[in-house]
């Protein structure tokens, strides 16, 4: 069954809409900085949503705000924000900091007193990303937040897609969001994978990433759904699949096996061989570990020649919005013909034997691959079309 | 939906670990719950619940939350005698539900930020913090290399990793799947459950009362399924279906209804209008305590009951005049069973399994 994509809102460090998104990558302008967002001590350039100042939800549930602007914009594209309430339309999210209950002066005060204010409680009650937008656009359809990690946008997808293909729902809103957050950026310093500088993925000095924010949602509909509304679609989500390393909770198998399944899975479902692949998004993350697994599995199964880039270097990395956005910059990618240079890569690390795109590239073809790896061991790889 | 049929359940809970001692707990009725050393009730699981070095050594830096999920997932695959290695390892797929998270962990990567500043925190506690770090415990454990997911939902978690279990097994993706919920009590969420809720000092939550806040005792533990879609190896009954449209008023041709009274989503008024006088109602969250994902529980008890052809009391209901209760534990023909629950909107989710 095919599943198309007829609405897209990316919002990220290098746009708040497709046009500024196109503009950055065209121009390989790297919007990262100082964190502005809260007080830190940790030296780390981040990717931040400078101009972002939607709000439909309190400020404090950035994440959220995030999504579910993404949600509008998606929406929007596919023509269809006065049409769903009470549709049978599935919402699948992903996110990190959007699960979680990590508010410093909650805890602070609870240990201190014994007592503390219900406010951030409830906020985080108010704050779940798939039950924030089910309620607001009043849709009727499975609802779920994934919190599968950096995989969590692409999963989500994937979910969506699964869902689709059971009748559950007619439509599916799916992506993944999150806001740069203190309590990660102190636990990916403390692991040791910050980059005191930008990031640099897949080149030989890499040290580290750097972390951003932003929401990607992608409108998903069946064909059938698609001809009674008569919408063109922008893509199709032809196949998908994700795996687990069963191997260590952050650091990827060495062997890669884990993306590798995940990879021949997708190109499974989407009945290709690699050779019809355009290009891929990689996950590339800029740490040590993750590029050197990642590439030399895109090695392995796809030769030394394929076009593959990480688009980190523009975004930073938005952990459980980094599959859906990148899901969304490979169908721009196939509507414009190109993919832009993979920003932060210079010199070719003789560990990883091959080398991403470092300027701007014609593609042909109509197939792209994108991958996400994360925390837990997991894998995830979506394979997209660019519709005839 | 086709039908889901259960393979194995593996179950943590306030009086420890194994469908046995669940199986206990449904005969012997309500108990006491745990007293925490700043006199908070609630059902916690119990430390030595948590002791087997046979698995241990297999999560060795694990949290106590994936610890509750890894022990469950465990004694699921265990309990339907499956060995995994015969397998092909990655043709099961794990989800598991949270509504809080590894929380207690979290506060603990908070306490190092406090305590010691941004840049001295536990890599090992951040590790443990992120959502999904118990399922890659189980995935660990188990040696499973399939779909590992972790969702979150708050009221429906459970409801909906199960939808998304069928759909996994429709679409042909995956044989089986160790479908599962996992949520911790720690003195933060007690102290969370005691400004929000109406605790009940007496530590008898109130099922059916239909209070405006009902009374309640928190509790945690964890609980897996092992479904698929081959009949020949269930061995509780089957998922039959799951509605989540909220529109739905359940299903007449069930034996019994149990009710998720886990007073977080308020008054069980809602279901006076909906629950058909002649069937038999039941609730049992007051034997391991009020969370949100406990509907894994009361669908782990209507399992029991399918298996058993038996009956156990709804313990603790006062109101009897309202509903027909299930206040016997009795022998008698089972064929179907709803489990509902309700969120703080009211909204109504309906699992149905048969025999």
């Amino acid at each position: 069954m095919k599943i198309y994509v007829t609405g897209l809102g990316l919002i990220s460090a290098a746009g708040e809409n497709e046009k500024e998104t196109l503009t950055s990558f065209e121009s390989g302008k790297r919007r990262a900085g100082p964190v502005s967002l809260f007080s830190t001590q940790i030296q780390s350039p981040a990717y931040e949503a400078k101009g972002f100042s939607r709000h439909y939800f309190p400020e404090q549930l950035r994440t959220l705000n995030l999504c579910l602007a993404a949600t509008e914009d998606a929406l929007d594209d596919a023509s269809l924000k006065e049409e769903i309430r009470g549709k049978r339309i599935g919402v699948a999210m992903g996110t990190t900091v959007g699960s979680v209950l990590n508010d410093i002066n909650f805890n602070m005060e609870f240990r201190d007193k014994g007592s503390a204010p219900m406010d951030s409680v409830n906020l985080y009650l108010e704050g779940n990303l798939s039950s924030g937008i089910h309620s607001f656009l009043q849709t009727e359809g499975p609802s779920i937040t994934v919190v599968n990690a950096c995989v969590s946008g692409a999963n989500a997808i994937g979910v969506a897609m699964s869902w689709l293909r059971s009748g559950l729902c007619d439509i599916a809103i799916a992506g993944g969001a999150d806001e740069l957050n203190k309590v990660p950026f102190c636990g990916f310093g403390a692991l040791g994978i910050l980059s005191d500088s930008l990031c640099s993925p897949f080149d030989l000095n890499r040290k580290g990433l750097n972390l951003g924010e932003g929401a990607g949602v992608l409108l998903l509909e069946s064909e059938q759904s698609m001809e009674r509304r008569k919408k063109k679609p922008r893509a199709i989500m032809r196949g998908y699949d994700f795996s687990n390393d069963a191997h260590h909770l952050t650091s990827p198998d060495p062997s890669g096996a884990g993306i590798e399944r995940a990879i021949t899975g997708a190109l499974i479902d989407a009945r290709l061989e690699p050779d019809a692949i355009s290009f891929i998004n990689a996950h590339g993350t800029a740490t040590i570990d993750n590029d050197l697994v990642e590439a030399r599995v895109l090695h392995n199964l796809f030769g030394s020649t394929i076009a593959f880039l990480s688009t980190k270097g523009y975004i930073g990395h938005t952990l459980g919005a980094a599959g859906a956005l990148e899901a969304g910059f490979c169908i721009l990618a196939l509507e414009q013909g190109w993919i832009p240079g993979c920003a932060g890569f210079k010199k070719l690390d003789l560990n990883i034997p091959i080398a991403p795109v470092t300027q701007k590239t014609q593609i042909e073809g109509h197939f792209a691959l994108s991958t996400s790896m994360g925390f837990g061991g997991c894998d995830a790889a979506l394979v997209i079309e660019f519709p005839e | 939906m086709k039908p889901v049929f259960i393979e194995g359940i593996g179950i943590i809970f306030t009086r420890g670990r194994g469908l046995n001692k669940f199986e206990q707990a449904l005969k012997d009725g309500w108990d006491e719950p745990t007293v925490s050393a700043d006199g908070r009730k609630a059902y916690r699981v119990p430390k030595d619940a948590l002791i087997d070095y046979n698995i241990l050594k297999k999560v060795r830096r694990s949290d106590r939350f994936s610890r509750l999920a890894v022990f469950a997932a465990c004694d699921a695959i265990h309990d339907s005698d499956l060995d995994i290695a015969d397998l092909d390892q990655s043709s099961i797929g794990i989800i598991i539900a949270t509504a809080f998270g590894p929380h207690a962990t979290i506060f603990k990567v908070l306490d190092d930020i406090i305590d010691y500043g941004e840049k001295k925190v536990s890599p090992t506690t951040f590790a443990n913090s992120i959502h999904n770090a118990a399922a890659s415990y189980v995935a660990s454990a188990l040696g499973c290399t399939g779909p590992v997911m972790t969702t979150t939902q708050f009221y429906f978690s459970f409801q909906q990793a199960l939808l998304l279990a069928s759909s996994w097994l429709n679409e042909g993706r995956l044989k089986k799947v160790l479908v599962g919920i996992v949520d911790e009590c720690s003195p933060a969420m007690e102290y969370i459950c005691e400004e929000k809720l109406s605790v009940a000092h007496n530590g008898k939550m109130s099922p059916l009362s239909c209070l405006k806040r009902p009374k309640f005792v928190p509790g945690e533990g964890s609980a897996f399924f092992l479904v698929s879609q081959d009949s020949r190896k269930k061995k509780y009954g089957a998922f039959t279906e799951i509605d989540i449209t909220g529109n739905s008023h359940g299903w007449t041709d069930v034996d019994l209804s149990i009710i998720g009274t886990n007073a977080m989503g308020g008054s069980e008024e809602v279901y006076k209008d909906i629950l058909n006088k002649g069937i038999p109602v039941a609730a049992y969250s007051s034997i391991y305590g009020g969370f949100m994902t406990g509907n894994a529980f009361e669908c782990a008890a209507a399992a029991l009951m399918l298996k058993n052809q038996t009956q156990y009391a709804s313990p603790n209901v006062d109101r009897t005049e309202l509903w027909n209760v299930a206040d016997k534990s009795k022998e008698r023909e089972l064929n179907q069973i709803q489990c509902i629950s309700h969120n703080n909107t009211q909204k109504l989710v309906f699992i149905k399994m048969t025999k």
